[in-house]
């Protein structure tokens, strides 16, 4: 037996999807399970057959079996169910009795299927919420993650926002419906599908493009060059430890770092970062006598405009390890810098568009790593 | 309860109440509705299902078996009550018709 499946109707659209259903039965396609994406089909000779959906609690003992005997009693068979959807078909050659014959009665059960949309909008809703509490309160504000993640939240606005869509175009069906019935105006089970077919063929269009742009951009800013750290003396816009102390580069061994992370530089390009470095640098002191090593930890961000680089800095500042907030900080001037703050181990400046983050262990004292910045970052 | 929710009850509702008189289940009482209204009035299994289920809640029509699957249903003394009270509504109103016609018809 052939199997077939094809895309679900668009849930709320009830007389469409019953009349979608009989014109596959009239194709010889016979509707043998139905889900939330697709429903499958089994190849058949051609038949008419009515089906009927009917809005129940969801799952298989949704539809009492005592309700299912009386409607196979009446000539309707149980098909199956996706939730609160319960499929019933007939394949009598006489008409069978209609399920409802008072419309306002049938308005009730429809009501479920109103209640099941606004859940979802709920639902979404508190995705939503979930989303802007995590970067509204994470520590340090929502810039660094707008900056370092903003098509992961745009494709995270995108899902909800398509299944708010979604939940919306199924309340509005359902709200119609329980007009029209209240109304004394039974179902149309002849509606023309088609429209609702299109309508849904768009929309599915419409959600895959955006799931689609939103995953490729996610990719492209998630993607991270990994590079040798360059040496002192090459043109580069962070700090490197032979500029600001005595040090020389702390070899493979003396790094002790079985990972490979330290001397190494990683780049990103996001949408409001089109720059973005990190780097980790360990270096070994070359005074005799002093025991221990200096390291670094750099953020470097060339922003898409200066007040995006205040922002972030400000958020940097903010999420600081080791500052833990941007009050442990003092505000410096430096010439050549329009923005420094620095704190025992952590400095932040900026410079029109650019902004850097460190967290340096070393003798070299804030104030001076500021002066190298502003003389490497000098035009 | 009853009262509030079945004040007035529908074509419908009115033969549900009549065809189960004497126990049967839902099929036998859509069969009893078709032939007591010549085909007038044609009961759907979802509509019937909703409404025994709403008398029952109601109190009006109570099970009194269960063969196989299916369960058998009769009308209380509340669901007897509440079909004369309708009947001598209708009657009622019938009589306020007529009377107004013969009014109508000696002027």
């Amino acid at each position: 037996m052939k199997r077939v499946y094809r895309l679900a109707p668009l849930r709320g659209f009830v007389a469409e999807s019953e009349s979608y259903y009989t014109f596959m039965a009239e194709q010889g396609y016979r509707l043998q399970r139905t889900g939330a994406y697709l429903d499958r089909f089994s190849r058949d000779t051609p038949r008419k057959t009515a089906y009927r959906v009917e809005i129940a609690q969801p799952g298989p003992e949704g539809i009492p079996e005592e309700q299912r005997e009386l409607y196979r009693d009446c000539g309707w068979q149980y098909v199956d169910n996706y939730s609160v959807y319960h499929v019933f078909a007939s394949m009598d050659a006489e008409e069978p009795p209609e399920i409802h014959t008072l419309p306002e009665l049938q308005a009730k059960t429809i009501r479920r299927l109103r209640r099941e949309g606004w859940v979802a909008l709920a639902g979404e809703a508190l995705w939503l919420a979930l989303l802007a509490g995590r970067f509204l309160l994470a520590e340090g504000g929502i810039w660094e993650a707008l900056v370092e993640a903003l098509s992961l939240i745009v494709l995270l606005l995108v899902l909800i926002g398509i299944g708010s869509w979604w939940a919306v175009v199924q309340l509005g069906a359902a709200g119609r419906i329980i007009r029209r019935l209240k109304a004394g105006q039974p179902l149309d089970h002849g509606a023309d599908w088609r429209p609702v077919r299109r309508k849904q063929r768009r929309m599915m269009a419409t959600a895959a493009v955006l799931i689609l742009l939103c995953g490729l951009w996610a990719a492209a800013e998630g993607y991270v060059i990994r590079r040798d750290l360059p040496q002192a003396g090459t043109e580069f816009p962070c700090l490197l430890l032979e500029e600001v102390e005595d040090v020389r580069r702390a070899s493979e061994a003396e790094a002790d770092d079985f990972v490979g992370y330290s001397q190494r530089l990683e780049i990103r390009h996001t949408l409001l970062a089109p720059l973005h470095y990190h780097t980790y640098e360990k270096a070994v002191s070359n005074l005799s006598g002093r025991d221990g090593d200096s390291w670094m930890y750099q953020d470097y961000y060339e922003t898409a405009s200066p007040w995006i680089a205040q922002a972030l800095g400000n958020s940097l500042a903010d999420s600081a390890l080791f500052a833990k907030g941007r009050e442990n900080f003092r505000e410096i001037s430096c010439p050549g810098l329009d923005w420094v703050l620095v704190s025992e181990m952590e400095l932040v400046a900026r410079k029109g568009n650019r902004v850097l983050f460190a967290t340096y262990w070393g003798t070299a004292s804030p104030e001076s790593l500021a002066r190298s910045l502003a003389a490497k970052w000098a035009p | 309860m009853a009262r509030n929710k079945f004040q007035t009850l529908t074509e419908q509702m009115f033969y549900i109440l009549l065809a189960l008189q004497s126990p049967c289940c839902g099929v036998d009482c859509m069969e009893r509705v078709r032939q007591m209204t010549q085909g007038r009035i044609t009961l759907g299994p979802g509509t019937l299902y909703t409404l025994l289920a709403s008398f029952e809640e109601a109190g009006l029509i109570a099970q009194t078996a269960l063969e196989g699957r299916r369960r058998i249903y009769a009308m209380t003394p509340a669901g007897r009550e509440m079909l004369q009270g309708e009947y001598a509504r209708l009657k009622a109103m019938t009589a306020d018709y007529a009377a107004y016609y013969r009014e109508e018809e000696k002027q």
